[in-house]
């Protein structure tokens, strides 16, 4: 299946800017997705929650053909 | 009408004018979001209104904290924010609590607002915030900057979007987070009249969170 990642917010500046499109294996997850392109978001603070389709969904909801995921920064400054 | 309101009429009828001068809201944090809530809530005629922050001015607030100028450094924003806004609306009924936001004192000084809004910079007292809003069947408007970057949401009682946002939270030490000024301008704009749609009865951010990209020109809405 094809999906498509993009960053949004300080995830930008560290993991680029393009939107990519990701050729998964039936059954991939967010986390699979953002772990194929080596971002592994356990090990940074950055990561606040990831979106399918405009609505938020836990980093292990299972992806689904021409879904449009997107990783969103902690935003926090006030 | 009082005159002063003129110009808000057809953005509200004369019977929403009259019901927000029935309201009250309490804003934590007078910095660079909570200055300009505080100020479009005096301007279009909110009826109480309680300011909240234990900090004073500093030469690094003057390029965004709209309360702040240079001869005001070194005095107590919350103080401040009283002062300047009955300068500017004398009807507003203002109370400022100069002090930190904290677990203990967090039920006392939320009791009995309409309605809440975030103007924190501290993720772990907004999650304090959120805890003592639903404790208190209060709803609450949350908005954060980050550079280019803000968001803004509505969290009414018994929802825990903060909460999912933030998640486990830990401080990055190598992410120093920037602040210019047209992000706070906005995202309090927006929790102001986030804030005011609560309060007269519109619909409002209900279990979305707004977010913006200033940068690039990316508004969106994620339901939660």
């Amino acid at each position: 299946m094809k999906i498509t990642l993009a960053m949004r917010g300080t995830m930008k500046k560290k993991y680029g800017a393009e939107e990519r499109i990701l050729e998964l294996p039936e059954g991939s997850t967010c986390h699979d997705a953002l772990m194929t392109l080596g971002i592994d978001y356990r090990d940074n603070k950055t990561l606040g929650f990831v979106s399918v389709n405009k609505m938020r969904v836990d980093i292990h909801t299972e992806l689904h053909d021409g879904d449009y995921l997107k990783a969103f920064s902690k935003v926090y400054g006030g | 009408m009082n005159k002063r309101y003129t110009r808000n009429i057809g953005t509200l009828s004369e019977e929403e004018q009259l019901k927000l001068a029935e309201k009250s809201a309490c804003v934590i944090g007078c910095g660079g979001l909570g200055g300009g809530v505080i100020e479009n809530l005096t301007r279009m005629g909110i009826g109480r209104l309680t300011v909240v922050d234990c900090d004073t001015f500093e030469e690094t607030n003057l390029n965004r904290q709209v309360l702040s100028n240079q001869d005001n450094l070194g005095h107590a924003k919350a103080i401040e924010a009283k002062i300047q806004m009955k300068t500017i609306n004398e009807d507003v009924e203002i109370f400022s609590i100069q002090a930190r936001f904290e677990e203990d004192n967090a039920a006392d000084i939320i009791r009995g607002h309409d309605v809440v809004i975030d103007a924190l910079d501290s993720v772990p007292t907004r999650l304090v915030l959120e805890d003592a809003c639903a404790a208190e069947n209060i709803p609450l408007v949350h908005g954060a900057i980050d550079g280019w970057n803000g968001e803004v949401a509505v969290v009414m009682p018994g929802s825990q979007l903060l909460h999912e946002i933030y998640g486990s939270w830990e401080e990055d030490p190598t992410v120093k987070g920037s602040n210019p000024s047209f992000s706070p301008a906005v995202v309090s704009a927006i929790e102001a009249a986030e804030a005011i749609k609560l309060l007269l009865g519109k619909e409002y951010l209900d279990g979305k969170l707004l977010t913006i990209d200033l940068l690039n020109h990316e508004y969106e809405v994620i339901d939660f």
